[in-house]
């Protein structure tokens, strides 16, 4: 998936070439390789915000629909000073397939305002949230596209995205939103999704291999929302012993296991895990090295790469970053026997609650956590033993078993919508 | 022997019956020298005369002084007063019946010290206030102020004369300070000082910096004058020290002429010396006194010497205060007291201060510390003692994360509990920050990021253990506590929001200090009033040091009170405050030029640079170099550590999106002394710099400098020969090699050009890195 040397990195391009080598694999009919390699549908938006002094300012979003044969098209909305529609374009792909790989119903999609939140006030923020809604609204809505939070934006603003779009309908509808703010129709379970989702895939996959995880040492790189509930749920539904955790600032090591209350109070009072009582110090490369049965790589992207790869020692690999093992380190860990658990697989726990929280709106009813959490797991182990089952067939890595479950499944919706 | 006098007995009266009014004692000489004048006995400037001849021949008697080494202004002051009091005593104990002496006494009783006006308080000055006892010029002050405006008007030129004298003998001789105190000080303002001072000479150079900002602010913001108020403040004259000295045999320790690696051996030493000295027994019992008269209030001891915030030196942070929890016995109180004057005394030759003065030119004064000693500002809650928020204030933004805020409107960093951890850059934990022309810009957006970029621990004083002490604020501080409201926000997991209720579901492991509710009274407004006003008055951008009081006040509104605890100027005076751009430097030796959001400040010393070359960066093949050249870039920063190195690099150092910039975090970069960030609107570029916002409270707090290089702006520029023309010494470095390494150069500089350093000065406008000779 190397991009020619010659031109500068483009991450739609690099999407595109992820999509070709499993059409390679699946000898994908040529007319629905093509359509997939393109998103259906843009919207691009000019949008006046009325500033704190007065003045307007005019901001510039988009929307991407990638492809909605299997669904209305689900995916975040990003605030970001350089978005580009390529950036865009390539998310909304992924995202397509990571509903596919999950069998959502759902399809793809992602959208955009360029602009710097950093440089906004709460206000400025909340008109400019409201300003894209009253552009983008025409195309969202719970039976056509849903966002969700991204980059820079938080169950405030889709609040405010929620009520922007009811106040354009005249009713209220929680359904063209996820990730809102659980007082406004959001779902219960969502803030540990991604790692309990992580840890239930992890799961199977030490059972598919025939390996008992209870007591297994355990290295997590990032102490964000998924690294330090992986910490947490590892050690309590896995019975995982965290040895080494890190975050930004460095690492901490200690053999003996690490608690997580001791380690997250730690953090919250010093803002890192760094000095850690009782654990000694490790780098961030150094913990990726370190002599473990379970790596969780949950924070950077790129981590495990060509020159560390080899030396990686963990039997499992779950990966709850985007894209923390590049290409060839693949390559390497499978040839390793490594158990890499691919990040759209993996870390799917996130957008799998987003869908329940679609699916409470819609019948006006809520669960509690626990009922969320079954269903999750009756998700994320549904969707992994399809990926471990197809990688045993073609003899292929998850990473790629998961890419063609889920472009097989797009293609089949194509094909019985009649589009290609 | 001496001959004593026929009259000694009457002397002694006289003496034994003032000794019984420690207070008044001046007010009734003043009135028994009336009484001399008025019957003719001697003339006033008769009797002026003979006591400087008196004060000579004391001179020579104790061999303290002469004409080649004359004695300074406060000694000779000292000595002139003393005799002064003697030549009283002795004239009316010859010429006038002792029974004059109480009827003297009983009226100054019944009026207090008295408003009559002394003799001579007709239009002329018949003294020479230069020479004049201090107490003399005051009363001639005090009465030129009283009089009539019409009359008053007359002998302004006199009352500013006996100010000046006023300003120098107590404040400061510092000539930018008098021009700008003498209009503000009146005669009451020296009374006060007078009676809060403790010791003879000055009260130094914070106290005065204090409290001529606070009479700014009174007469200036009439309005907002009850609401500004400054702490109960005793000042321990700078003669003090001298006493110390000499009570102590400290005289002769001298220190500054000694190498840097002396002074620092030394040191230790010295501390245990001072920490082991006595106070004279006058001056131990007014501690006592005041003691008694704070009760157990905590204190603050703080440096206030001759040199600080005065003869263009700031100081800042250079010597010590020391805080009093004040808890104990009068005994155990008084014993802490005097060992933190005796600690802040021995901070005179702290290896920093000395190096310091001696790069400003300013080792060969006599420094002397005069000490402030203030009540701490603050509320006692559940057994500890802190104010609901503190911080330092800035009228001209040092820096700026946004290009919306208008440095010239201010900057104030701002905590909850003393203000010690807002003054003091804290790695790890951090002071809001607040641009106050958009007090609601952050740098931080999410969540998370505001709350790993808040105050997570707070110092307090302990009134159970009589210490200071740090904790965690989510144990300081219960929804009881009054200020909460405007000090905390709410994190409830998914968002982070001042608190709708004050109700027992709300957990202090919530509490994220944002200040959120407090930036949108009037405390801004408030804060930026201040701030312009002393500005204005000062001539000059200031910093001001403050303590606030929030208690919740009428229709949900809270009640400010703002504690003025420090002021400095920057530009005028304190010549370290003021960055100036160096003029004709050649143009192959500039290395980068910098015009948008430049910080306040200066980078020296500069050895290496370590450049990513954006043509290459941009280049790299794979994702995977992308990530490598943030790792290699960590690699570099730790093995440079100690060394003296900048980082140039294409686009937004720190963002996750390799594309936009190196995606380092701030563990990856801690070693640099500045960020400086290249854009351009040409493909592939980041179009706009970060400068620093992904990690920016780190960088204020570690004091590394972010800046953009812009290759449209028009004045920006970048010496882009010289960088791809400088030999690469990263393999000193770095044995390995791969794509990523090949975007990366370390350029020794002195390698470069021999004996040459980088040097970065930043006034606020315009940033400049380049080449000079090293000192």
């Amino acid at each position: 998936m190397s991009a020619s040397s010659s031109q500068p990195y483009n991450p739609f391009r690099v999407a595109q070439q992820q999509l070709d080598e499993a059409a390679r694999l699946l000898q994908l009919d040529a007319a629905v390789h093509e359509l997939l390699r393109w998103p259906m549908r843009e919207l691009h938006v000019t949008l006046p915000v009325r500033m704190d002094d007065g003045t307007v300012r005019i901001f510039q979003g988009f929307r991407v629909q990638y492809n909605d044969a299997r669904g209305p098209c689900k995916g975040g909305i990003r605030y970001h000073s350089e978005e580009t529609v390529d950036t865009v374009r390539a998310l909304a792909a992924w995202m397509t397939w990571k509903t596919a790989v999950m069998d959502l119903p759902l399809g793809g999609g992602k959208g955009g305002i360029i602009c710097d939140p950093k440089q906004l006030s709460p206000g400025e923020l909340e008109r400019l949230s409201r300003a894209y809604i009253r552009q983008v609204g025409r195309i969202l809505g719970a039976e056509a596209d849903v966002p969700a939070p991204d980059v820079y934006t938080t169950p405030q603003i889709m609040a405010w995205m929620v009520d922007e779009f009811s106040y354009q309908r005249g009713y209220t509808e929680f359904g063209m939103i996820t990730g809102k703010p659980l007082a406004l129709g959001g779902s219960a379970g969502r803030g540990d999704a991604t790692a309990r989702g992580g840890m239930y895939c992890l799961r199977e996959a030490a059972k598919a291999h025939q390996v008992d995880l209870r007591g297994a040492t355990t290295a997590i790189q990032g102490y964000g929302n998924a690294g330090s509930f992986a910490h947490k749920l590892g050690a309590e539904l896995l019975g995982l012993k965290v040895v080494a955790v890190s975050d930004s600032r460095g690492g901490i090591y200690n053999p003996d296991g690490l608690d997580y209350e001791a380690v997250l109070a730690h953090k919250q009072r010093t803002g890192s895990v760094v000095n850690f009582p009782g654990a000694q110090p490790v780098s961030n490369a150094e913990l990726l090295e370190l002599d473990v049965q379970v790596l969780i790589p949950a924070a950077l992207e790129n981590a495990i790469h060509q020159e560390n790869c080899e030396r990686i020692k963990a039997r499992f690999i779950a990966e709850l970053a985007n894209g923390p093992t590049t290409p060839e380190a693949d390559a390497v860990l499978f040839a390793k026997k490594a158990v890499v658990l691919p990040d759209f697989l993996c870390n799917a726990g996130g957008v799998t609650v987003s869908y329940f929280e679609m699916v409470q709106n819609a019948y006006g009813y809520y669960w509690d956590e626990d009922e969320v959490h079954q269903r999750l797991d009756q998700r994320m182990t549904g969707a992994f033993w399809k990926v471990h089952e197809v990688a045993r067939q073609h003899g292929v890595d998850y990473r790629k078993a998961a890419y063609l479950v889920a472009v097989s499944r797009v293609a089949e919706a194509v094909r019985l919508r009649g589009w290609a | 022997m001496s001959v004593i006098p026929p009259e000694s007995s009457k002397i002694l009266e006289i003496y034994l019956l003032l000794a019984q009014y420690p207070m008044l004692a001046s007010s009734i000489r003043r009135r028994m020298r009336e009484e001399l004048f008025q019957r003719g006995i001697i003339s006033p400037e008769r009797f002026e005369q003979e006591i400087r001849e008196k004060a000579i021949e004391s001179q020579k008697r104790e061999g303290l002084g002469d004409e080649q080494r004359p004695e300074d202004s406060e000694r000779w002051e000292l000595r002139y007063h003393r005799i002064r009091r003697i030549l009283t005593d002795f004239y009316f104990a010859y010429n006038l019946p002792i029974e004059l002496l109480h009827k003297i006494v009983d009226d100054v009783l019944a009026d207090r010290g008295g408003e009559r006006p002394p003799v001579g308080s007709e239009i002329s000055l018949r003294f020479n206030p230069e020479l004049a006892p201090l107490e003399m010029v005051l009363r001639q002050a005090e009465a030129y102020e009283s009089l009539p405006p019409e009359q008053r008007a007359q002998v302004q030129h006199h009352l500013e004369e006996l100010r000046v004298v006023l300003l120098k003998s107590l404040l400061s001789d510092q000539l930018g300070f008098i021009r700008i105190a003498k209009r503000w000080f009146t005669a009451a303002d020296f009374s006060y000082i007078i009676r809060h001072r403790i010791g003879s000479g000055k009260i130094g150079g914070k106290a005065a910096g204090m409290l001529l900002a606070y009479k700014i602010l009174q007469a200036t913001v009439p309005q907002l004058a009850e609401r500004i108020t400054l702490p109960r403040s005793y000042f321990i004259g700078a003669d003090v020290f001298y006493d110390f000295l000499a009570l102590n045999d400290l005289e002769y320790v001298n220190q500054k002429y000694k190498s840097d690696e002396q002074i620092r051996q030394d040191y230790p030493l010295i501390q245990e010396k001072y920490a082991g000295g006595r106070f004279p027994e006058e001056i131990a019992d007014q501690l006592r006194d005041l003691l008694r008269e704070v009760g157990n209030t905590p204190l603050i001891v703080r440096s206030s010497s001759l040199l600080e915030d005065n003869f263009g030196a700031s100081f800042a942070g250079k010597y010590l205060s020391v805080f009093c929890p004040n808890q104990g016995s009068l005994k155990e109180n008084l014993r802490d007291l005097t060992l933190a004057i005796r600690r802040a005394y021995a901070s005179i030759y702290n290896p920093d201060a000395l190096s310091y003065r001696r790069r400003m030119g300013l080792i060969d004064y006599d420094e002397r510390m005069a000490i402030l000693i203030q009540e701490v500002q603050g509320q006692p809650y559940r057994g500890k003692y802190f104010p609901s928020a503190a911080g330092v204030a800035y009228s001209f933004s040092p820096i700026v994360w946004n290009p919306r805020l208008r440095r010239e409107e201010g900057f104030a960093r701002l905590v909850v509990g003393l203000g010690t951890r807002a003054v003091e850059r804290t790695p790890n934990d951090y002071p809001r920050l607040i641009g106050l022309s958009h007090p609601n810009l952050r740098p931080e957006v999410t969540p998370q990021a505001i709350r790993q970029y808040s105050q997570h621990q707070m110092d307090v004083i302990d009134l159970q253990s009589n210490a200071l002490v740090t904790l965690p604020v989510q144990e300081v501080l219960g929804t009881d506590f009054p200020a909460l409201r405007w000090v905390i926000s709410v994190d409830d997991g998914e968002t982070i929001r001042p608190p709708l209720t004050l109700g027992l579901s709300l957990q202090p492991s919530q509490f994220v200090v944002t200040f959120e509710r407090l930036l949108q009274t009037d405390f801004v407004p408030l804060l930026r009033n201040i701030l312009s006003r002393l500005a204005e008055e000062y001539h000059s951008a200031v910093d001001v040091e403050f303590a606030l009081t929030i208690q919740p006040g009428e229709g949900g509104k809270p009640d400010l009170k703002f504690h003025l605890l420090q002021c400095r100027p920057h530009h005028s005076w304190n010549a370290d405050l003021a960055v100036r751009l160096p003029e004709g430097v050649r143009d192959e030796d500039v290395i980068f030029v910098s015009n948008r959001m430049v910080p306040l400040g200066v980078v020296e010393g500069v050895e290496y640079i370590v450049f990513v070359d954006p043509e290459k960066y941009y280049r790299l093949p794979s994702a995977h170099d992308f990530s490598e050249t943030a790792r290699r870039i960590a690699q570099i920063n730790r093995a440079l550590e100690g060394k003296n190195f900048v980082l140039i690099g294409p686009g937004r150092w720190g963002s996750t999106d390799f594309m936009q910039g190196v995606p380092v975090t701030y563990a990856d970069i801690f070693n640099t002394r500045a960020l400086i960030e290249l854009t351009s609107r040409k493909g592939g570029y980041a179009s706009e710099p970060s400068y620093g916002t992904h990690f920016f409270q780190d960088l204020v707090e570690s004091g590394i400098f972010p800046l953009a290089v812009s290759a449209e702006e028009e004045d920006d520029y970048l010496n882009l020969a010289f960088l791809r023309r400088a030999t690469d010494q990263r393999s000193v470095w770095i044995e390995e090699n791969s794509a990523a390494l090949e975007c990366i150069k370390v350029i020794h500089l002195p390698a470069e050009r021999p004996a040459h350093r980088l040097e970065i000065r930043m006034d606020g406008k315009k940033g400049m890195g380049y080449l000079r000779p090293a000192e």
